[in-house]
């Protein structure tokens, strides 16, 4: 296949976020603001490429009936290894991004690559998959966390940007703030594309 | 048909046992970095916080029962030993559990510094306290350099014992302000009289009630 449009596919067609609806869990509530979004996008992106190169590689050894437990057990691994690794070397990067990496472990999005993709597709092919859709989910949540931000605290990445008469809407920063950002863009993605 | 049980059993058996000795391995290898890096961090907290501070003597546990968010407490001392405060690690409950600070007070009784250390609050609005605020660097700026018990308003314009809550979180704001007057009376009471001390004011539930006057503006919520 063409990593072009594997990407491609990933980011628009079959962005998970906003057509396939999965990974909702850290959507909701990663996505207060634009940094948080983006981080736990990238973050997710990496281990997304990462696994699913794993089980591209394993795919051929590993029996039908145990794949689930299997894909679980390498995928919580990685985690964890990148956690206790970025702990070790990286403290600074850790002190911004520690909060999303357990979170990544229930992200559905992996688990459902690795089924839908990895489990069928060469190294090369699900590596390309594991950056599409991490970009596209980092994008996703990049633009729900700007929207967010911008309406809940009047800034974007920390910048202010409405007037100090705007009054900021807490809610949008909330938990309720983020079924409405995603309602909403989900209907105006819909009608972008034609649909009903 | 066993063979059918057996193969994947053992496959399993392999995925997990090579999983496991993978993550042995590397928690091995990071276990010791992990703890200098703990360990540096704590440091450079309380020194963040007692600035004045050359050195410190050993880290003390806290039992006493009635102070039970202080986790420890360590003495900071000058170039000739002469104690200039303490640093205290508390260990408390904002809007969500596992709020740690690092507060440190002179001998004096003057709050030379509150530090966030880690925390679960809501992104956006109780993990603000950690972000700028107005004119001060950080939100737990505006403890630096009060004394005795400081109060929570969430009015424009603090008092010299108050402090203004961060919008849309009274909680978090109450549970630092409640650590620090804590970590204050527990160094009056406690390390400087020595002995069985209790709590002499009653923590702060919430503000409504008595900053309602001033309260026209500000948001509701945690």
């Amino acid at each position: 296949m063409n990593p072009l449009k594997i990407l491609k596919n990933g980011i628009i067609d079959d962005n998970p976020t906003f057509v396939q609806v999965i990974g909702m869990c850290p959507t909701l509530a990663v996505t207060t603001s634009a940094i948080n979004g983006i981080g736990m996008g990238l973050s997710t992106m990496v281990v997304l490429m990462c696994s699913n190169m794993v089980i591209s590689l394993i795919r051929k050894f590993i029996p039908d009936q145990i794949r689930i437990p299997a894909y679980i057990v390498v995928i919580a691994s990685f985690v964890t290894i990148i956690q206790m690794l970025l702990e070790a070397f990286l403290p600074d990067l850790n002190a911004s991004l520690g909060l999303f990496i357990p979170l990544i472990v229930v992200n559905c999005i992996i688990l459902a690559r690795a089924e839908a993709f990895a489990s069928k597709n060469g190294v090369i092919a699900s590596m390309f998959d594991g950056v599409g859709m991490g970009l596209g989910f980092t994008i996703a949540l990049g633009v729900i966390g700007i929207v967010r931000e911008l309406l809940g605290n009047g800034s974007v990445f920390g910048l202010t940007i409405l007037p100090e008469a705007f009054p900021n809407t807490i809610i949008m920063i909330l938990a309720p703030g983020a079924f409405f950002t995603l309602a909403f863009l989900m209907i105006l993605i819909k009608k972008i594309k034609g649909e009903n | 048909m066993s063979k059918d049980i057996i193969k994947p059993g053992i496959v399993l058996l392999i995925v997990t046992v090579i999983a496991a000795g993978l993550l042995g391995a590397v928690n091995i290898a990071t276990k010791d970095t992990i703890a200098d890096v703990k360990a540096k961090a704590k440091e450079d907290s309380m020194k963040k916080v007692l600035p004045d501070a050359k050195s410190f003597n050993k880290e003390q546990e806290n039992n006493n029962k009635d102070y039970s968010v202080i986790k420890s407490y360590t003495e900071g001392i000058d170039e000739s030993g002469n104690p200039v405060g303490c640093t205290f690690e508390v260990s408390t409950k904002g809007f969500s559990t596992g709020l740690n600070l690092m507060i440190g007070i002179t001998k004096d009784g003057v709050i030379s510094g509150v530090d966030i250390l880690s925390h679960g609050e809501t992104p956006g609005l109780g993990a603000n306290a950690k972000e700028k605020w107005k004119d001060q660097p950080k939100w737990v700026s505006q403890f630096t350099d009060k004394s005795g018990k400081v109060n929570v308003t969430k009015g424009d314009s603090p008092k010299d014992d108050e402090i203004q809550a961060i919008t849309g979180a009274t909680i978090t704001s109450n549970a630092i302000a409640n650590a620090v007057n804590t970590a204050s009376d527990f160094y009056d009471n406690v390390i400087k009289n020595g002995g069985e001390a209790k709590l002499t004011f009653s923590p702060d539930e919430d503000v409504d009630s008595k900053s309602s006057a001033t309260n026209s503006k500000s948001k509701g919520g945690a």
